[in-house]
């Protein structure tokens, strides 16, 4: 029954997109610039790509999109979809991956939350919901542009910021010429996922921009903050990533909260108190039973006296 | 007992008493056929337990979101039940009610065979039954599932003391009065009768004993009523999270088995023919004590929702919206009022205090506690905290399933076992105690004589 009215949904659904006229479609159509639509990815996808791609898809993506091919999502509006439909499959790579790196509406951007190449693992991931899918060749990957770049941090502990230093890769690696209007963004790793901090900076015409650090921030058990820096504007450049470890006042509270007796605690940790309330109460409860079951005896044994005078 | 004034007119009455005690005793045809029915209906529905057993908890309508469905709805209502017998013995007894003598017995029955069972529907919701020993091994003493466990189990125990003790005369009296079929219950009667002689050394430890148990009970049956409201009050859970849960149990309690014993006193009274000493005096007393818990409860009932209502906090909303308007409104609405208010205004009046009446009105009750267990147990899970994402459908919405429902069903079936049994081979009225507050002195050698007497009538002829 259930699932006839789930279908039968379907079908009003379907009735109304039928109904209402193409320029309502058209409005809700999501169109990719046709200089992304070609993009392909850089690498060629293996079983290792897959796999992470697969991860990332769970943390990322299940909870709006459900499990591929499952029809699981969750209702939005629009409806996220799921991603192994026919409409989606029959997108070009680059349109998905345009998509889920510009995000629209409720679909989030993951431009700056994921590499370009974490991006295209995802696509891999994507692709193994397609029967008849030959990866395009690598060969058509746009070649690669600009310069490396190289990317320079200094710390300032007093003031609380991390100066960025970007600069084109010179000769034999050495730092060459300032590298402006290149986008950066600074993370600390946090257990779960990358945690933003500040806002996301251009860089000027010498190629640096200043992040400011919050100072409530805790880091690990010894105080220290490891972040990294990434350029979050250029696909090309999205691998550049330098990491750096920043002292902070604030250290993580190492105890463990189940270290110490309490209510959440196992047996073993159970508070003092409750432990002796329920000693005594139980205790008592059962002393007066046993009381009583010797009163019974007695009875029985006045019995007997009298039985035998 | 105040219409007995005369030694001879008291010695006419506790014979009466007697013989009325002892005629249904013991196996009679229509009890065979009584305890078949019964056994034929455990069988059955205890194969939908072995099916449960077999194939998981998956064939009830238990899942992520309800996991706590119709069993533990039951548990709450049979722990409510059974309260009754320390509501009548020590809360009327203790206050001087002398009128609750001949129904004390049958509430302390109803509060041992529900007391026992519950502990059962606890394990009839485990997927695990194989693995009950590890909440002695695992379990943590800082869950209020330990401490019911507890609570429960010692209740039971004191219960059965309850029952026990104060029968220890009337086995004495029974086995020399008449000789029961079979004939193996003289013999039990013997010898659990404890060498009982109305000695008064044997008096005075009954009566400590007695007095003892009862005062003793009360903070035991109000723990174990408000430990099994803690299960859902000691949870953040919109509908469980509330101060007053343990007395909304207690009173809820009261009423539940107030109405299970008024339903037992009818049954009793018209199958075993006990209309002489269960009389419509005792109807309408209960139907007064009925009005006063009811008027507690229903008093509890507009404390739990009108303070939320008022509120409406965001998540309480949806919740009550749920119980007063939405999917659950039919049944809220014909549990507050066919199971509470429209008796409860009823049995203000004295000509519904009758014996069938007060049956018709009880069994609406009694199947409206039953409900409104299932309406605190279920909604609040059908509306978590967090959003419900990638679930099937029919993980969200509990429907019992017929096997449940037979599960379900098999625990009431022992509760009625149970009842049957004590009820049919120990005698059901307490004679001893009536015989005393009648004013006879030594009930015992008044019994000897009685069937002394009987003897040489019967010799005669
Ligand atoms: C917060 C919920 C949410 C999350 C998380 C989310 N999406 Fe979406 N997604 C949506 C919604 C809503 C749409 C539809 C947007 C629209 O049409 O405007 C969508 C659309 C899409 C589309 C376009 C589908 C089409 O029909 O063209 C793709 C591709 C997509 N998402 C991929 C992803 C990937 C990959 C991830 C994880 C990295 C992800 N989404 C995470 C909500 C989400």
């Amino acid at each position: 029954m259930r699932t006839m009215i789930h279908h039968m949904k379907y079908i009003f659904v379907g009735l109304g997109l039928f109904l209402f006229t193409g320029n309502i479609l058209a409005q809700n159509e999501w169109v990719v610039p046709e200089d992304k639509v070609g993009n392909v990815a850089p690498f060629e996808f293996t079983d290792a790509t897959i796999k992470t791609g697969e991860k990332l898809y769970n943390t990322n993506c299940q909870s709006c999109h459900g499990q591929p091919g499952k029809e699981n999502y969750i209702a939005l509006n629009p409806i996220p979809g799921d991603l192994a439909w026919p409409e989606v499959q029959s997108q070009t790579d680059g349109e998905l991956f345009y998509k889920f790196t510009e995000g629209r509406g409720a679909m989030p951007s993951f431009k700056n939350i994921l590499s370009a190449d974490d991006r295209w693992a995802l696509v891999a991931y994507l692709r193994t919901y397609k029967a008849d899918y030959v990866q395009p060749s690598t060969e058509m990957a746009k070649a690669f542009s600009g310069a490396a770049v190289l990317l320079n941090t200094v710390y300032d502990a007093a003031q609380h910021t991390l100066k960025v230093t970007a600069n084109e890769m010179g000769d034999a690696g050495a730092a060459g010429d300032p590298a402006p209007g290149l986008d950066l963004a600074l993370f600390a790793k946090r257990y779960f996922g990358d945690l933003k901090l500040d806002e996301e900076k251009t860089t000027g015409p010498d190629g640096s921009v200043t992040f400011m650090i919050p100072t409530d921030l805790p880091g690990d058990t010894a105080g220290m903050l490891h972040c990294f820096v990434r350029v979050v504007n250029n696909d090309d450049y999205s691998n550049v990533k330098e990491e750096i470890t920043l002292t902070t006042d604030q250290k993580a509270d190492d105890y463990s909260l189940t270290e110490k007796r309490a209510m959440w605690g196992t047996m073993k940790k159970i508070p003092i108190w409750l432990l002796a309330t329920y000693l005594v109460v139980v205790l008592g409860v059962f002393g007066t039973l046993a009381y009583i079951a010797l009163m019974v005896r007695k009875i029985y044994l006045a019995g007997k006296q009298n039985d035998t005078n | 007992m105040d219409q007995i004034i005369n030694i001879k007119d008291k010695k006419g009455w506790y014979s009466k008493l007697l013989n009325d005690t002892a005629r249904p005793m013991g196996l009679t045809d229509s009890h065979k056929i009584w305890m078949g029915v019964l056994v034929a209906g455990l069988a059955i529905t205890l194969f939908a337990y072995f099916l449960q057993l077999r194939d998981g908890l998956i064939v009830t309508g238990l899942r992520d979101y309800v996991s706590w469905g119709m069993y533990i709805a039951n548990f709450v209502f049979f722990v409510a039940c059974s309260l009754v017998g320390m509501f009548i013995s020590a809360v009327l007894g203790l206050a001087g009610a002398k009128w609750i003598t001949p129904i004390a017995r049958l509430a302390e029955i109803i509060a041992v065979a529900f007391a026992m069972v519950a502990g059962l529907v606890i394990i009839s919701d485990m997927g695990r039954p194989d693995r009950f020993m590890y909440l002695f091994f695992y379990g943590r003493l800082q869950s209020p599932i330990l401490w019911d466990v507890t609570v429960v189990t010692t209740y039971v125990i004191i219960s059965l003391f309850l029952y026990f003790i104060p029968m220890i005369p009337d086995l004495a009296i029974f086995s020399k009065y008449k000789t029961m079929n079979p004939p193996l219950l003289n013999k039990a009667f013997k010898i659990l009768s404890l060498n009982w002689i109305g000695s008064s050394e044997q008096q005075a430890l009954i009566k400590r004993s007695v007095r003892i148990l009862l005062i003793l009970i009360v903070p035991v049956a109000l723990a174990i009523h408000t430990v099994t409201s803690w299960l859902f009050a000691a949870t953040p859970r919109i509908g469980w999270d509330s101060t007053i849960f343990g007395p909304y149990f207690v009173t809820g309690a009261f009423v539940a088995g107030t109405a299970a014993l008024i339903i037992g006193m009818f049954f009793f009274r018209n199958n075993y023919k006990l209309k002489d000493h269960i009389t419509d005096m005792h109807f309408d007393k209960m139907g007064k004590v009925m009005v006063l818990v009811s008027l507690v409860y229903l008093y509890f009932n507009i404390n739990e929702f009108l303070v939320p209502g008022y509120k409406l906090k965001l998540h309480d909303a949806v919740h009550l919206h749920a119980l007063f308007a939405g999917k659950h409104a039919l049944l809220f609405w014909s549990v507050q009022l066919g199971g509470l208010i429209i008796p409860l205004v009823l049995m203000i009046f004295r000509r519904f205090r009758k014996p069938l009446p007060m049956l018709i009105l009880s069994v609406l009750m009694l199947v409206g506690s039953w409900f409104k267990r299932y309406l605190i147990v279920i909604p609040t899970q059908e509306h978590p905290h967090l959003p419900i994402q990638n679930v099937p459908h029919e993980y969200i919405f509990y429907k019992p399933t017929l096997i449940e429902t037979g599960v379900t069903l098999a625990s009431f079936l022992l509760v009625i076992v149970i009842i049957t049994m004590l009820s049919k081979f120990f005698p059901l009225l307490p004679v001893y105690e009536m015989a005393h507050e009648a004013g006879i002195e030594n009930p015992e050698a008044l019994a000897e004589e009685l069937a002394a007497e009987e003897q040489s009538k019967a010799k005669n002829e």
